[in-house]
């Protein structure tokens, strides 16, 4: 169910007073678990059998692996849950490549394509599930005995689909204590339900239509609208998927359940690296601590082999993504830049701070135009406008106003949706922007789709 | 009462008393709102609100862009033409209008287009699969159903229905209207296409079959122009000129003969500036007269609807 919908967010509010009338510390988690359940197979039923037999599995091997801690164990259950994500999200796109490679050699191959549906959120939660079994086979985290408990940081609906990624040693002691009411902890969940929904359906969704459109056809795009299309991208993605997290951190402490922060104004980082710090912060953890690290790091390595993990380690964060070219190279290029930022690293430590923002913030803005190119001649198109084609006098004011305020406005937004520091905005203040939100998502709102991250 | 209680009731008395207390105003004032919030609505509401106009306008952006009711020289006029127009928002306005006298119909592609009217927030297919409650509110809301009305863009036509004998309708949704106010564009030099601005000739012609799509349209007319004559206005159907670019899509043999069927039909004198091979610079971007092209067709067409007998 998409949590811009009406109805979950009504569902939403009824689970909520239902979950704190609940005086039982396990009733509390089976409304949790069955409400994950009912979201999740809202729009697609037969997920819910997926979701439930990854539960059981990874449970039974979580205690298992705890027993007998067997290298060949996890790498069992590691390549289970890979390739249940192999065959859902790649195996469609790996046969295509086949055919390609067949015709290339001039081999007419009958591959068949498998008709698999991609469950929701399959790459969140088996990246969930593999950090849980290798944190218990490092002995990080004890296998966790209960299986409601399991179930539900498992399927917890909040973090399901699209992150947060949520780690097991964070999550799973907070589910094991009854927690006392705290309103103070309800009105910061609300208060980030209501930005979230405001950046997702007043800001990211009102852009979007521009994008989209531009996107549909980038022939027809003259120079300035291009550059629209390419800055607009990069607002709507940050205020869909920013929204998004936004909304599943303040769900969570509805239900008294801290999420980890997804993002902390990445457009302002001085560096790449920097950059991955503070965006989809809960995937850079997990690509450092179980595939980068795992490869070898750059620790202890040579600089050659440092910067060949990086690369790979990137590129693979691209295709976690999607089943394409352009997510490969997108994240193949952002690996590129950041080498290069290495090596360059003396003579940029001289640059003022906004130089290097500046540098990094279009470097990310146009590497997002391979991430979202729908297809590689389309990708092309909108690169050759950019320089190319001539003045459009029709420009969207609306879509141009809203991308460039937004954009240049993050660091005081990112001030007024922190999560982490509750109180540090004045109640009236926190009441007008409310209220001003409330108006501006009736005034301006235009619920069009999915959540993007929703197809990763 | 803890601190954090009080900060939730408060948060959810702002939230949800704001949206109750705007629903209820929504039911109270729906008419106003409605005409705040959809520039259909608007274009009525300020014909409506001011005093009785000599003729009225109606058609789409071409002749909201092109069309200065004050330089027609036909007395007071009003212009109802709105950007985004189609047949079913001509015949909106056709049931609409009131008593006129004389109404100018414009007779083009995009008002015989088939949309659906731009009066109304239609939900898009699609957009509440597997949101019931969100469709029932949407289909029961009053807020919902005018909520654009409270875009900040649009309060300034709230002053405009208070104010309304101060406006003829042509002030609005001028396609480059920001941009002209600050950057008034001059006419363009070196144009000599003065014979080029005439209608085109009007012959008796027999009548002619139409295929299924001209009979969309030449019906869409027909209705449009009875209910307009039976309010008392006289019906004049004209088409505004149009860039060479766009001439080439509308000014093909087929159109031509459609429209001229359908001013048969519809027993109406008609005034076809589509064929008009007139200069490109009077345009904004082919399609849209600029402010020296929106004079320059005034004065043309106010000359060619006085000739008429």
């Amino acid at each position: 169910m998409l949590f811009h919908s009406a109805t979950f967010l009504i569902s939403v509010s009824g689970l909520i007073a239902l979950y704190w009338l609940t005086p039982w510390h396990r009733a509390r988690l089976a409304l949790l678990f069955g409400a994950s359940l009912v979201f999740y197979g809202w729009r697609h039923w037969p997920s819910v059998f997926l979701l439930l037999a990854s539960i059981t599995v990874n449970y039974t091997l979580g205690r298992l692996l705890e027993r007998h801690r067997v290298k060949g164990l996890l790498a069992l259950g590691v390549t289970l849950n890979l390739s249940l994500l192999l065959y859902f999200k790649y195996a469609r796109f790996l046969i295509d490549q086949l055919i390609l490679g067949g015709a290339q050699l001039g081999l007419e191959l009958h591959v068949p394509r498998p008709d698999a549906w991609a469950p929701l959120g399959i790459s969140f939660f088996t990246f969930q599930v593999v950090a849980y079994l290798v944190d218990v086979y490092r002995k990080e985290l004890p296998a966790e005995r209960s299986v409601l408990v399991f179930a539900v940081f498992k399927s917890f609906f909040a973090q399901l689909v699209a992150g947060p990624i949520v780690r097991g040693k964070d999550f799973l002691p907070q589910l094991h204590r009854r927690l006392p009411f705290d309103a103070e902890k309800l009105s910061r969940g609300a208060w980030l339900v209501l930005t979230g929904l405001f950046l997702k359906v007043g800001v990211a969704d009102v852009i979007g239509d521009y994008v989209d459109f531009g996107w549909s056809d980038p022939a027809s795009l003259g120079i300035n609208n291009a550059w629209l299309v390419v800055y607009g991208y990069a607002a709507q993605l940050l205020a869909d998927f920013w929204g998004y997290s936004t909304m599943a951190v303040g769900l969570g402490l509805c239900f008294g359940l801290v999420l980890p922060v997804n993002f902390e104004n990445p457009y302002g980082s001085d560096s790449l690296r920097e950059f991955w710090r503070r965006w989809h912060i809960t995937l850079s953890v997990w690509l450092r601590d179980y595939l980068y690290i795992s490869l070898g790091g750059n620790r202890g390595v040579s600089k050659t082999r440092a910067a060949f993990n990086r690369l790979l380690t990137m590129a693979l964060g691209g295709l976690w993504h999607g089943p394409g070219w352009n997510f490969i190279l997108w994240g193949f290029l952002h690996g590129v830049w950041m080498d290069l930022e290495l090596v360059t690293e003396k003579s940029r430590a001289r640059w003022p701070k906004w130089l290097g923002v500046l540098i990094t913030f279009h470097v990310v803005v146009f590497l997002w135009i391979p991430f979202r190119a729908p297809s590689m001649g389309a990708l092309g198109v909108l690169i050759s406008r950019l320089f190319t084609a001539p003045w459009d006098i029709n420009t969207p004011t609306q879509t141009a106003v809203m991308t460039f305020g937004f954009l240049a406005l993050q660091k005081p937004l990112f001030g007024l949706v922190r999560a982490d520091r509750p109180g540090s905005l004045r109640p009236w203040v926190v009441l007008v922007l409310a209220a001003l939100m409330v108006w501006l998502l009736l005034a301006y709102g235009n619920a069009r789709a999915d959540f993007i991250y929703y197809v990763f | 009462m803890s601190r954090g209680a009080l900060r939730l009731m408060q948060l959810m008395a702002v939230v949800l008393g704001l949206l109750a207390a705007l629903e209820v105003l929504c039911r109270v004032q729906p008419e106003g709102l409605a005409a705040v919030a959809h520039r259909v609505r608007f274009k009525l509401a300020l014909l409506h609100a001011r005093s009785p106009v000599d003729f009225v306008a109606l058609g789409s952006s071409r002749s909201n862009d092109g069309l200065n009711p004050a330089l027609l020289g036909l007395g007071s006029g009003f212009s109802a033409a709105t950007p985004s127009s189609s047949l079913p928002t001509l015949e909106f306005f056709a049931a609409n209008l009131g008593p006129q006298r004389r109404v100018l119909v414009e007779l083009s592609g995009p008002m015989s287009a088939s949309t659906p009217m731009d009066a109304d927030d239609a939900a898009a297919p699609g957009a509440f699969d597997g949101d019931p409650l969100g469709a029932w509110l949407h289909a029961h809301s009053a807020l919902l159903a005018v909520r654009r009305a409270f875009a900040l863009e649009n309060l300034p036509r709230v002053f405009a229905i208070v104010f309304a004998s101060r406006f003829d309708g042509s002030e609005w949704f001028r396609s480059r209207q920001l941009t002209e106010t600050f950057r008034p564009p001059v006419a363009p030099e070196g144009v000599h296409d003065a014979a080029a601005w005439a209608p085109a000739p009007v012959r008796e012609t027999p009548p002619a079959t139409l295929d299924a799509e001209g009979e969309r349209v030449a019906e869409g007319f027909g209705r449009a122009v009875t209910a307009l004559r039976a309010q008392g206005a006289v019906v004049t159907l004209v088409a505004p000129p149009l860039g060479a670019g766009w001439r080439e899509t509308e000014c093909t043999p087929e159109l031509k003969a459609q429209r001229a069927e359908v001013a048969r039909r519809v027993r109406a004198p008609f005034l076809d500036f589509t064929c008009a091979e007139v200069d490109e610079r009077w345009f904004v971007d082919g399609q849209h007269l600029s402010s020296p092209g929106r004079a320059q067709y005034s004065k043309v067409l106010g000359e060619a609807l006085r000739a008429l007998p």
